[in-house]
């Protein structure tokens, strides 16, 4: 169990952030770069010092202000990964690996055996006399893991762990990140700016803007209940709307250009200026009009059409240009192509208002 | 212009002179090797003056670099990784010897080391006197090379990524092991070069020397000094000094240059 609760002053504002993340347990931090996300793990792990507040992990006082408390960071025991590895470019990938045990003064053949046995765990065995410089993007990723789980820490910290890699391994080693975390059964904390790797690895998350937590909860929550326009933008919802609020026996309506939506948010307040977003997914396409429960259908023309694998992303301009995404087979069912005038329907819990 | 020349073009209507300037480069230093014989050569070698000024040569000169890397590598760490009010200041007091003209060092290293300098008043009081002594040698090297390794070493730190030793003390090592076992090895080809072209500067020093130390045989007459002395005597004493010299110092430039070309 980790719990912060820090302060400090930083070059353009307070940074200010309090959280809690359980054993087993990963929580991922969102946010804009510049937001404060690094600087949150450095002061955690010690390579900062905050100006006042408190670091508990596992009933273990690492800093304390009122306490006087300052362990040093050697003597933390806590995995800190770094963006770019940070492997040692003298040392090979066993000298890398054998880093923090050679610190802790252990005898050599038990050093020798811990080492090759972590090694050939993570599928480095091969590797072992390697220089760092000759390894690809994710067997650095791996030798780094390898470097700081084999030191047993209490806590995990990975500054955008996969933002070096390309594209397809990322996927793969999303997947051998969340297993070792889990393996690890200690609390971590995950800096990210990848949608992604949010829904991959957290249980949960805290956005992060200038300093502060401004959201905090479960990535679903986080995502289809967007508390600011900051969150929508980061998340990726792409229908971000401007318009007025009207208010007639209790149904909200929000005038958009010459269009209006209805939405079920009640954070509506009449005759203001609101944002309202729909989630892509959240956006039904059909033909012709249809009958059914949702508050809102709007007509429109196709304007593009992108492929994303297993999806479609259409773009459609209704008055407003409204995205919605379609499972592929979906969209080759309906035929659908640019130009075509189709209905889009949308229920009124689907529209979010802040 | 390109199209008319071409890059053979350019190299062809440069070549005359860039022969010339390399001719004016080695003929001197190829007229030292013809100038004298082999056999020649070799009977300098058993000459004590001789001899005396190499290993008294390679023995300062190995001193004062150990020097300069004792006290110049703690400066140069901080200065690049640290700022503190003044650090300019210091900087370029650790650069002023470069451009020091030699004779201006030996003066000044004789006001304060001499019998009658601010210090050396103070040392003359306890029975100490540096000036005229192998001491002397020592300090007057290490004053005027100290600024190839500091500079050099600085340099290097500076280029070594801090996320690096943020790493290695995550890991549990403290700042003592973290210098040594990460900084000073990803620093390394730098630190090396800057410690052997120091080696070489002071090898070669002649103006500082023959000022605060004097030119005594054995104590203070390193090997530019005894160059300078058997010219006026064995002309083939000095040539034969001048050749070790040249070799060492060839050897030197070409060790710096395999040194740094190497990756890590």
């Amino acid at each position: 169990m980790l719990s912060v609760c820090v302060e400090k002053q930083l070059r353009d504002f307070l940074l200010e952030v309090s959280l809690s993340v359980a054993k087993g347990k990963t929580l991922v931090l969102i946010g804009e770069n510049g937001a404060g996300k690094s600087t949150v793990l450095n002061l955690i792990s010690g390579l900062l010092t905050p100006d006042s507040g408190e670091v508990i992990l596992k009933g273990r006082v690492l800093y304390s202000q009122a306490d006087q408390i300052d362990v040093a960071v050697e003597y933390r025991n806590i995995g800190h990964l770094f963006q770019s590895y940070a492997l040692f470019p003298h040392l090979s990938v066993f000298d890398n690996v054998a880093f923090g045990l050679r610190c802790r003064k252990m005898p050599k053949t038990e050093l020798v055996s811990r080492v090759r046995g972590y090694l050939e765990e993570m599928n480095l065995a091969g590797l072992s006399g390697e220089r760092v410089g000759n390894l690809s993007g994710g067997q650095r990723q791996r030798v780094a893991l390898a470097r700081a789980l084999i030191l047993e820490p209490d806590l995990l910290l990975l500054d955008e762990p996969l933002a070096a890699l390309d594209v397809k391994s990322q996927a793969t080693m999303r997947r051998e990140l969340r297993e070792s975390i889990s393996l690890a059964g200690i609390p971590a904390i995950v800096v990210t700016h990848n949608f992604e790797e949010v829904l991959a690895l957290a249980d949960r998350v805290a956005v992060m803007n200038q300093g502060r937590i401004v959201q905090t909860g479960p990535p679903d929550e986080v995502f289809h209940r967007p508390n600011c326009e900051f969150i929508a933008h980061f998340t990726g919802i792409e229908n971000i709307f401007r318009g007025v609020c009207s208010k007639d026996s209790g149904i909200s309506t929000i005038t958009i250009g010459s269009r209006s939506i209805i939405t079920a948010s009640n954070s509506c307040k009449e005759g203001t200026e609101v944002y309202a977003t729909i989630r892509p997914e959240d956006v039904l396409i059909s033909r012709t009009p249809v009958t059914s429960s949702a508050r809102n259908s709007l007509p429109g023309r196709i304007t593009g059409i992108a492929n994303n694998g297993l999806f479609v992303k259409l773009t459609v301009d209704a008055g407003m240009r409204i995205v919605s995404v379609l499972t592929r087979q979906g969209f080759e069912e309906m035929g659908l192509s640019v130009g075509d005038q189709v209905h889009l329907t949308f229920k009124a819990a689907a529209v979010h208002v802040f | 212009m390109r199209e008319r020349f071409g890059e053979n073009g350019l190299i062809l209507f440069l070549a005359p002179l860039i022969i010339l300037f390399l001719l004016f480069l080695t003929i001197p230093v190829a007229s030292l090797f013809l100038r004298i014989s082999p056999a020649a050569f070799i009977e300098s070698l058993g000459n004590p003056v001789v001899l005396d000024a190499l290993l008294l040569s390679l023995g300062t000169a190995t001193l004062s670099t150990a020097i300069v890397i004792l006290m110049g590598t703690p400066l140069s760490y901080l200065n690049a990784r640290t700022t503190y009010p003044g650090k300019e200041v210091v900087d370029t007091l650790t650069d002023l010897p470069i451009v020091m003209p030699p004779a201006v060092a030996g003066i000044a290293l004789l006001m304060a080391f001499g019998r009658r300098g601010v210090i050396g008043e103070y040392l003359d009081m306890f029975g100490l006197q540096i000036a005229f002594t192998t001491l002397a040698v020592i300090l007057a090297q290490v004053f005027v090379a100290s600024p190839f390794y500091i500079r050099q070493a600085r340099a290097s730190f500076e280029a070594v990524d801090r996320t690096f030793e943020d790493a290695a003390r995550t890991l549990g090592a403290g700042r003592l092991r973290v210098f040594f076992r990460v900084t000073v090895p990803i620093a390394w080809s730098g630190l090396v070069s800057g410690a052997i072209l120091t080696f070489a500067r002071a090898l070669g020093e002649f103006g500082a020397t023959i000022m605060f130390a004097g030119n005594f045989q054995g104590r203070t007459q390193t090997m530019p000094l005894a160059i300078y002395t058997t010219m006026q005597g064995d002309l083939n004493d000095a040539i034969s000094l001048a050749i070790i010299l040249v070799i060492i110092s060839f050897g030197v430039i070409l060790l710096v240059k395999y040194i740094t070309r190497r990756p890590i």
